[in-house]
């Protein structure tokens, strides 16, 4: 009898026991350890702030969207002040697409080959890299954005997402227009950054410079950009349709 | 024999019966198992010995599980690995009760043995 109920409270305790093992066992494969050397701890890290600084970008996004919907939305019966607005934001976006003239602190460079000199040696064998093409011009370009610049034209041409630098024999053309050397290039941007970026060591202006042409950089207060002088109407574009 | 099977029922339980203990108590989870099994090895043992008393093995077995666990917790505030301590005394003690397990089982088996002769 005696033995009976010792078997009894026995079989209890394991069967606790039991649970209590599995439980944790359970947890251990839902919560896997790993070890991480030093360099995976650093990436994991860093990989941490960054999605951390993503999200305090995006909550930011979302606080200045949510007082705009709001201002819409108290605002929902003066028709004017949401009007201007509307408005005020088109000017904005007119700006950026460059559907308008723009100034601002900036850059200009100025780029000249040896092509508009008196003599040039057409025998000359490096004549090709001492003279402006248009990739050097894209290279510029892909930059200049790098670094910020919000809006660029060269030789007057607006560089927008729909500009082509394309080579026309002893021309380059933008924006389907004709142009030559001497090219300006100008950027609105902060003007300290665009500066040291461009004129930074592995940046693609030392190598233009290395190629005997002439580059000059200087920095301006008040930088003037056309707007894009091209019609940028869409024919085939339309949204999406949400389903 | 009937802890085998205890464990056995105890572990098909826990594995249908989907519950997480969190991240926290995982640790002291795991001192308190081992308490429990110290609690189990020493009851087997008595069983064998005959001097198996109820109310030991029930105290025993949660009290040891409940301080091991507050000691691991306590150890972790001060930063002083006291699970260790628990780790070494039921592990030592689990051992100790198992060779005597064993010795009074072969013990047995050979007196068995003996009379069968």
């Amino acid at each position: 009898m005696k033995n009976n109920e010792a078997s009894l409270f026995i079989l209890i305790a394991c069967i606790i026991v039991g649970i209590l093992i599995s439980l944790n066992f359970n947890f251990n494969r839902t919560y896997n350890r790993v070890f991480l050397s030093t360099k995976q701890y650093q990436d994991a890290y860093e990989e941490k702030n960054k999605i951390k600084g993503e999200i305090s970008d995006l909550h930011q996004q979302y606080l200045v969207l949510n007082s705009k919907l709001s201002k819409y939305k108290s605002t929902g019966k003066n028709q004017t002040t949401v009007l201007s607005s509307l408005e005020n934001e088109l000017d904005q976006n007119k700006m950026q697409i460059g559907e308008d003239d723009v100034e601002g602190e900036g850059i200009i460079i100025t780029l000249k080959d040896i092509s508009n000199e008196s003599y040039y040696n057409t025998d000359d064998p490096d004549l090709l890299s001492k003279i402006i093409h248009n990739y050097d011009l894209n290279y510029i370009i892909n930059d200049l954005r790098n670094a910020g610049a919000e809006a660029i034209s060269i030789n007057g041409q607006r560089v927008t997402d729909r500009t082509a630098v394309y080579c026309d024999g002893a021309l380059i053309a933008v924006n389907g227009v004709k142009i030559a050397t001497p090219f300006y290039i100008d950027a609105i941007g902060n003007k300290d950054v665009l500066k040291n970026y461009m004129l930074s060591d592995e940046n693609y202006l030392k190598f233009m410079m290395s190629r005997t042409i002439s580059v000059t950089l200087e920095q301006s207060e008040d930088v003037k950009i056309q707007a894009a002088s091209f019609d940028i109407s869409k024919n085939f574009l339309s949204a999406v349709k949400a389903k | 024999m009937i802890a085998v099977i205890g464990l056995l029922i105890g572990v098909v339980i826990g594995i249908f019966w989907n519950i997480n203990i969190p991240d926290k108590f995982s640790p002291y989870m795991s001192v308190a198992i081992l308490a429990c099994l110290d609690s189990v090895f020493g009851a087997l043992r008595a069983l064998l010995s005959k001097n198996f008393r109820a109310d030991v093995f029930i105290s025993g077995f949660f009290g040891n599980a409940v301080l091991a666990a507050g000691l691991a917790y306590l150890g972790d505030k001060l930063n002083v690995p006291v699970y260790l301590a628990a780790v070494i005394v039921f592990g030592g003690r689990i051992f100790d009760n198992f060779a005597i397990i064993r010795r009074q089982m072969l013990e047995r088996a050979k007196s068995h043995n003996e009379v069968v002769k």
